[in-house]
Order: C-alpha cells, then structure tokens, then sequence
C-alpha cells in the first residue's frame, strides 16, 4: 500500500509543495486527486467531491472542468501547435470560439511565449515548452494545478525561470497548485511543504531538511 | 452540438496523417485495391450475364424448341422431313457460328426467311420485317452478303458496302481455318444496340458457305405444343436430341452464375486480406499515439471522444478509398469483361460484349462493402484506443507486452471459428452459401491462431537454439516474438493471400488434370468419325484401312425416362476403356459390359440424388423398362448429364443401330492413317472425320481461357498481401528506430542492421509459407469438395503437387524479403544520435 490516510487541505490560492522521494507514491497521489487513478479502498473527497462515488466519464468530466496538469516531460500534443495545445483545453470545455484566441493569445503574452505560437513542440526549447505546459494548465481557470516534477527535465536556470512564472502566474490568477519533486529547492517556492514518506503526509517547516 | 474539442482533435489526427504518410497510403492502397477487386468481378459478371441473356434472345427469339444434333450439327434433310412428313411449319432451320474480321470475334446467325415468316419469331433489338426478305440478302450469294445493326456497325468501324476478310473454323474440331471475304450489304436501325452488338444477319446458304456447313444447320428452331412434342420426340432421327430451349438456357445460366458466384468469393477473400491490412495500420496509428491520447485522456477528452476520433479516421479513409476503388473497379471491370465471358459455358454463343454494364447497385454495394470493412477493422483498435491511459499511467514496457493478455482469448476465438467452419462445412456438404460461410470461418479462425502458434514456435525456438544461435538471430526471433501484435496480424494476411494461390491453383490444377483423364477416357482412339451415314459398309471399309487396330461405334440419343428427357450414349466398349469411372465394384463393372445395367455421369446422379442399385425407367422400342444403375461416370460437358449403356443392352430394346459416332484405333504402323481415313470418307457425303487429339487441344484451351481470370485475381490477392507485410514492417522498424540508433552507436554497422531486419522479415516470410499450406489445403478441398460440386455437380479428383510446397514458401519468402528491403535499408541509415536525442 503506497498511501494511507491521506489527509490534505489546500486553501484556495494557496501553493502547496508535495516531497517525497522516489517510489514514495507522489505521482500517485496526484493521479488520485485527479481522478486518473482510484485507490484500492477508501474515500477521495476532492474540493467537497467524492471521487470514488463517480464513474470514469464524470470523473474525465471533473478533471477537464477544475483540473490543470503539469509533467516534468511537457506532454504537449506533437501534432499541434504551441498555440492549439493551449486552446485545446478550452476547446473542450466548450468555450465559445471567438473568446478562444484571444484569451490564449494573452496568456502567451504573459509567458512571452507568443511569437511561439504556430510552432509545433518539437520546435520548442524544454523551457518553452513547459511555459506552452503551463499556459495549457491553467487557461482555463481550474480550481486546482497539479505539477509533477515541472522542472524536473530542466537546466537550473530555466527550472528556476519556470518556478517563476509559474508562481506568478497562478497568484494573478488565484490558482490552487499541488506542486510534486523531490527537490527541496523547488519545495521552498511554496507556500507550505508537505513529506510523503511510508504512505503518510507530514506538514513541514519551511526550513525544513530533507 | 458538436462534441468539445473535436476540431483541434481532428486537427490532431489529420496532421499525424500527414507526418506518417507512407503508413496512410498503404492503408488507403489496401482498401483501395479490394473494393476495386469486388467491384470489377461484380460489374465484370453482370454485364456478361446480360450479354448472354440478350446473346440468347437474339439468336433464339421467341421459340420454345430446338433439335440439335451431334458435331456436325443437324442434317437439312431433317428440316425438309420434319416439314414434310409430320407438316410442322412453325420450325425453321437455323445456323450460328463465330467468325473473326480485323482480329475481332463476331458471331454470324444464318436464317431462312420464308421459314422464319411461319415461325414469325421476335429476334431482339429488331422488328421482324427488318430481317426477314430484306434484299441485301436475297441477292447472289458469290459476295457472302451480310447485314449489322447501325449502332453494331459503327462500333465495329464498318460501313455498308464494306468488303471484309472473315477467318472461320479457328476454333471448330475437323475444321481447318480459312479465310473468305463477306460484304456488309446494308445496315440496318436497332431497338437495342446491346443486344445486336456484335451480330452479322445473313441467309442461311451464305452462312453454310461462310462456316463450311454444308448440308448440316446447327438446329432446327420451333414453336411447339405439348402434344407436338410427343410426335416430333418418336419421330426424331437416331443422333438428334430435341431441347427445352428454357431449360437448356436455364442451365446454362445457373452454371455461369455458379461460376460468377466463385469469382466473387476470389475478391471477397481479397477484401478480407484487406481488411488484416486495415486492421494492423489503425492498431498501429493508435499504438503510435498512445501518448498522445493518453495526454488527451489526462486533459479530459473522453473515452466516446476517443472512439470516436479514430473511428472517423478510418470512416474518411474507407470513405475516400472505397470510392477510388469503385472508380479503378469499374476500369478493372471493363479489362476483366473478356475473361469473365470467356467462363460462360457454351461455344454456340460467342459473346461480344464491348457494352459493359453499370449497375449502381453494384458500385453502391461495392463502395459500402469497402466501408464498412474498413469499419469494422478499424472498430477494434478504435476500442483498444479507448482503453489508452492517461499519460501520467502509462508505462511504456508494460504496454509492449499487453497484447499477450488477449493471445488465449484470440486462439479460444480463433479454434472455435475453426471447429464452427469444419462443423458447417461436414453438417451440409451440398450448401453452397455454407460452404462459403464455412470457409470464411476457417480463414478468420486460422488467421486469429496464427499470432499463437508463432508465439509457441518461436518460443521453442528460443529455448532450442538460444545457446547456438548468434546474438543477431536471437534478437531477430525475439524481435518478431515482442512485436506479434504486428507481426502476427501481417503473417496472417500473407498466409491467406498465398493460401488463395495455393487453394485456387491446387482447384485449378486439379480441374485441368481431371479433364485431362476425362478427355483421355472419353475420347480414347485416334481419330473420330461423326455424320448421318454411318452405315455398316462405311464401317468395313474404314477397318479394312491399313493401320486400323480396331473400330469402336457409339449411339449418341436421346431418350424419355422417369427423370426426363435425358441423353444416352451407347458403346460396344468395356465401361472402364470408354468412361472415366467415379464409383463401380468389379461385380458391377462385369454386369455392365454384360449389358445387364446403366451408369449415370456424375452432373446427372448429383441432379435427381440417384444413387447406385436404383432403377430408372426408360421409353424404349418396345416399351418402358427398368435398367439398373450399376455405376457412376465423371462427365464435364456442359449439360444436365447423360446414362452411358452397353451396346448389347441397347440391341435388346431398340430397333436404331445406326452409330452416331465410330473412334477408330491406330496400331501406329500407317503413318498415312488419317489421310487414308480421309479419301476413304470422300466417296461419302455428310460424314467428317477429325483427329482426337484436336478434341483434346481445343477443349483444354477453352478450360485455360475460362479459368485464367482465376490468375488475375491470385495476383492482385498477393500484391494486397504485400502491402500488408511491407506496413506492418514499416511499423514495426519504425517503432524500433531507438533500438537500432542504440545498436548503431554500440558499433553494429548499416549493413548488419540491414542483415538483421531482413533475416527477421525472412522468418516471417518462412512463417505465412508454411502456414499457408495446411489453409490452402484446406481451401482447395473446400473448392472441390464443395462449391464446384454444388455450382457445377461436377466432383474432381484432387491432385496435390508437391511443387505448391516449395512455390508457397518462396513466393512467401520473396514477398517478405521483398516487402522487408526498404523498411531495413530505412532503418540502417537512422542516425543515432539523431534518434537517441528524443526522450
């Protein structure tokens, strides 16, 4: 059993970093909140919802609605382009196609990622691609961000350039971030810390030594 | 409403098309060629049937019976009789018979218009009075005048007045070829062009001399009533049959289309290789894109969204390809028109048809036959897509070995098809639908096991030869082992493509070879004598000719029975000299030479389910008797089937002894033999005599031209096959491109990666052979056993050469390798670094 009896509030707005070392369960734990993945047995009680007591398509219908996802692998669709990748997720929460491009086009603005727009993923540099990542995640004003590892497949510079904006950006936009790494560097760009260790969440200082 | 997202989805899908254009075009080029296949057969059959029916209606018109005689035809002075002594005057004489001008086949229809006026019959595309006492062919018949159609003529490029070099007896026993000139007289306006397409009109003295038919007429055609014909049957001359025109056409038709029935199985299996090629390249697109969709999966697009994206790709290829198909069937189809004919059993009826036929039934059926195909190939990995996992679940390694999970669910699926087919396939043998179900059974079951017993084999292998075999041929075995998601699903279309070659080529051969015996048997001496006048002095005098061993007479008749008016040919030879025997005992074969029974051909046993030990009454001189059925005779002349009896039977019950026939043996001691024959039947009128071995030439060569457009479609099978292999291999290399960059930068060069992708396909190519060979067998006693005797009532011997052993393997293998060399010399020249760069 990787997790047991996980507990964890988040106030809205608030930026939470989750540590733990490798094989501790914190993509797990981020794939339950999300509705991804199910726990063996018990409850997930996301935001006042019982996760557990929904099917797969409303759980897929939650998680596109409140949901944003970061990878430390980008994940950006190779088929298209910076900008469709960021639109897409409006797309499918069925906004009205003329507030699209203008609310994608801003958000780019504000990463300076908009002369990347027609390019495709593979065209981007990582740190560029994290920022098309981002933009992607949280565009569509979910209650909850979900990193993994963000800068993770980054250089120390633009990891840190990332933390940055990605910070910035959810405070502007009042976002709810669950920020997963091992790095206590990244940890303490958070508001609060988290362990994961054994199965269990444990709330850490912010001098906390790993 | 619209489905969220579904244009950037669709956006999505179409530019992984256009980045993977080779694996779409493959894919497209499969379904393409399919439904081309379907179609051309289809719309190739249908306007040959219409050929025929307007060919018959044309030539025979409005009558109800014809007489017939036996190779020469019938004698005028049987008209005259018929006329004369029983006063029928709805009858009239009529000659067909084909002619070639400009390298083109037409057919000449010769007719007496004082009889045709009391037959007033309805010849179609024209009014009667068109024809009949038109004057261009009542003038002198030194220029061999002739009349076409309007519409015929102007196809044909000939105008009235028209001088023309016409070559007849090509294709006629005991006839030499010669050329003549005939004049197109006049050219007359059709109702239907179709249905005069191809004809020349002329009297019935100038045909004779065109065709060299003097003193015969091919038949006498009449209008007649019950009572008629009673009078006319006891009447007949021993040699002449009278036929149910209706009859004799309906079994003419049924053959063919049983024959058409056939070709279309061909393309259907054609389209089922197709489909195994559609089936590998969608299960690849979605294989492909597994992380992809598992990023829309973590975005939230649903499993319904997912279904339906790849569902709709494959719904614009099905769509995009059937309709090119349809469009190069419908070419395919004109080209095929003349090997489709050629099929049609009966030679008084050569078939011009240049008027192809477009049904739109056929191209509908043909276009919704390639998409729903398509479809349903597409359904299951449009399922499995579903099942992808959202990006942050996945697991690379894990998905590459998910497919063993579905291996024994495939094989339970694929053994239950098999026994299901086999089961079907013994419950009713005689059902040709069945017979189809039943062996489409057994291909789809062999096809669900073949991933399965590669998978055992190849673990044998493994464990037998892993400390013996080199690093290289233990990753090749491995590889395939690893990738049979792929592999599996591209040996399979190769071992039904090359199964299709073997099981038609086996049919094919096995056909050919017993008509060989057939011929052999039935036309046993050396030279054939037909006529009228057979008489006995004409017999003494031809056995008197040097280098005669022996002389052998046959009645050819036809006789009223209890199962119809059915033909009967009498000879004084032993059963097993004169007949190729399908089932007798020695007791029965003794009886039979005794004149104590009858044997039945095989068409006619099958047709009234008659079998040995039975009666069958029969009308003779001296009234109904019973014969005995004693036995059973092989019989491949297109008919309803004949009852073979002794000589010594015959002479007990009829008074008519004159033969219809004399086969004469050489001793081979008179090199001169056949032309002493010859100036021996000069001093006799009505009588010809021809070599058997021109019987022989001739028939095998109308059996090649009908079963050559079996050659078209094995062919066109193959190349489908090929396409398979070659996209499962692109895959296949593909997705292996990391592994190759990383054998590369560990020091393996080109040319080894080259050695160890076709050593790979080789195996593959080794595979679909062997695993062909148990299918096709299967296939080809399918063909025999089943669909020929249930479309023709004819059963054949099965000949099994060893040779289809070593052709499957090497045309597999060479299809294999052949399809492995672009996909291997792509793959050597990967650059490492280039493709180690990619996470």
């Amino acid at each position: 059993m990787v997790l047991q009896d996980v507990s964890l509030n988040i106030a809205q707005g608030e930026s939470v970093a989750l540590l733990g070392r490798s094989g501790s369960g914190k993509s797990t734990l981020l794939n339950i909140i999300s509705g991804i993945d199910m726990p063996d047995d018990g409850k997930v009680n996301v935001g006042g919802l019982d996760l557990t007591a929904l099917n797969e398509h409303k759980r897929t219908l939650f998680r596109r609605e409140h949901i944003g996802f970061i990878y430390q692998f980008f994940n950006l669709v190779p088929s298209l382009t910076a900008q469709e990748n960021i639109e897409f997720t409006l797309e499918l929460n069925g906004v009205a196609a003329n507030e699209i491009s203008a609310r994608v086009l801003a958000l780019m603005e504000e990463l300076d990622i908009a002369d990347k727009a027609a390019r495709y993923p593979a065209q981007l540099s990582g740190g560029e691609q994290q920022r098309v990542a981002i933009a992607r995640a949280l565009i569509h004003q979910p209650k909850l961000v979900l990193a993994d590892e963000p800068t993770g497949n980054l250089d120390a510079q633009t990891g840190q350039s990332i933390l940055q904006i990605m910070h910035k950006l959810l405070k502007e936009h009042h976002g709810t971030l669950l920020l997963v790494t091992h790095s206590l560097e990244v940890a303490n760009s958070a508001d609060r810390i988290v362990t994961l260790d054994n199965g269990y969440l444990q709330e850490r200082d912010s001098g906390f030594a790993w | 409403m619209a489905s969220p997202g579904k244009r950037l989805l669709n956006l999505s899908a179409w530019r992984y098309a256009r980045q993977h254009p080779w694996q779409s075009w493959l894919s497209f080029l499969g379904i393409v060629l399919g439904v081309m296949m379907v179609v051309a057969i289809d719309l190739a059959s249908s306007s040959a049937d219409r050929a025929f029916a307007l060919a018959v209606e044309s030539v025979n018109g409005s009558i109800t019976h014809q007489i017939i005689g036996g190779d020469d035809g019938v004698p005028e002075s049987t008209y005259t009789g018929l006329r004369t002594e029983l006063g029928l005057r709805q009858s009239a004489p009529s000659i067909t018979g084909t002619i070639s001008i400009n390298d083109k086949e037409f057919t000449l229809l010769g007719q007496d218009s004082i009889s045709e006026l009391s037959l007033q019959r309805q010849r179609a595309g024209f009014t009667s009075s068109a024809l009949l006492f038109n004057p261009a062919l009542l003038r002198a018949t030194e220029t061999n005048p002739v009349l076409m159609s309007q519409s015929a003529a102007a196809l044909a490029g000939f105008a009235a007045g028209d001088l023309l070099r016409a070559t007849t007896g090509a294709n006629r026993v005991g006839v030499t070829p010669s050329t003549l000139t005939i004049e197109l007289a006049t050219t007359i306006p059709s109702s239907d062009p179709i249905a005069t397409e191809g004809i020349l009109y002329t009297d019935i003295a100038v045909a004779q001399n065109i065709l060299q038919k003097a003193g015969f007429i091919d038949s006498i055609d009449l209008i007649l009533d019950k009572q008629q014909v009673e009078t006319v049957e006891a009447w007949l001359p021993v040699g002449l049959s009278l036929v149910d025109v209706d009859i004799r056409n309906d079994t003419l038709n049924q053959m063919t289309s049983a024959f058409h029935v056939n070709l279309l199985a061909m393309s259907l299996l054609s389209l089922l290789v197709a489909a195994l090629l559609i089936y590998n390249t969608v299960t690849l697109s979605v294989l492909r894109r597994e992380k992809t969709l598992g990023i829309f999966r973590a975005q939230g697009v649903s499993r319904t969204q997912i279904f339906k994206l790849i569902l709709s790709e494959a719904a614009i290829y099905g769509t995009l390809a059937s309709a090119l198909g349809v469009l190069l069937g419908y070419w395919l189809g004109i080209a095929l028109l003349d090997l489709v004919t050629a099929a049609i059993p009966d030679l008084n009826y050569r078939l011009n048809v240049t008027s192809f036929l477009v049904e739109p039934a056929a191209l509908l059926l043909g276009f919704l036959l390639g998409l729903g195909i398509t479809l349903a190939s597409a359904a299951v990995p449009a399922w499995r897509a579903t099942l992808a996992q959202p990006i942050t679940l996945q697991q690379r390694a894990a998905h590459n070995y998910e497919w063993r999970h579905y291996l024994p669910v495939l094989s339970y699926a694929g053994l239950a098809m098999l026994i299901l087919g086999f089961v079907l396939l013994q419950s009713n043998s005689d059902g040709l639908i069945s017979g189809f179900i039943a062996l489409t059974l057994i291909i789809f079951g062999f096809c669900f096991v073949v991933p399965v017993v590669m998978s055992c084999t190849l673990k044998i292998l493994l464990r037998l030869f892993s400390n013996s075999l080199k690093l290289p041929a233990r990753m090749a075995l491995r590889n395939i082992h690893n990738g049979l998601n792929r592999t599996g699903m591209a040996v399979a279309a190769l071992t039904v493509a090359i199964s299709v070659t073997i099981g038609v080529g086996i049919m094919v051969d096995s056909f050919r070879n017993t008509v060989v015996i057939w011929l052999d048997q039935s036309f046993a001496g050396d030279i054939e004598i037909t006529g009228a006048n057979l008489t006995t002095d004409l017999q003494i005098k031809i056995g008197n000719i040097p280098g005669i061993s022996d002389v052998s007479a046959t009645i050819n008749t036809s006789v009223e029975s209890s199962i119809g008016q059915v033909r009967l040919n009498v000879s004084d030879y032993d059963a097993d000299q004169r007949y190729y025997l399908k089932q007798i005992n020695t007791d029965d074969l003794a009886r039979f030479n005794n004149g104590e029974g009858i044997l039945l051909s095989e068409p006619l046993a099958w047709l009234y389910e008659i079998d040995i030990g039975e009666n069958i009454s029969i009308y003779t001189d001296v009234g109904a008797k019973d014969f005995r059925v004693l036995g059973i005779f092989y019989d491949y002349t297109p008919s309803q089937g004949m009852i073979a009896m002794h000589q010594s039977l015959y002479q007990e019950s009829w008074d008519k002894l004159t033969p219809s026939r004399l086969t004469l043996f050489s001793d081979n001691s008179n090199p001169e033999f056949f032309t002493d024959v010859e100036q021996t039947l000069a001093d006799y009128e009505q009588v010809t005599a021809f070599p058997n071995q021109q019987i022989r030439d001739i028939t095998l060569n109308i059996f090649d031209r009908t079963f050559a457009i079996t050659g078209v479609l094995r062919v066109l099978a193959m190349v489908i096959a090929f396409i398979g292999v070659l996209s499962a291999l692109m895959a296949l290399l593909l997705e292996r491109g990391k592994e190759f960059a990383t054998l590369r930068a560990t020091g393996m060069t080109p040319t080894q990666i080259v050695k160890l992708i076709l050593g790979q396909t080789a195996l593959m190519g080794i595979f679909a052979g062997l695993l062909s060979i148990p299918l096709g067998l299967i296939m080809s006693d399918v063909l025999i056993d089943v669909i020929n005797k249930r479309s023709f009532g004819w059963s054949m011997q099965h000949f099994f050469p060893l040779s289809v052993l070593g052709d499957a393997l090497v045309l597999a293998l060479v299809a294999a390798l052949l399809a492995g060399l672009y996909p291997a010399f792509k793959s050597a020249r990967i650059s490492p670094a280039l493709a180690l760069r990619e996470e």
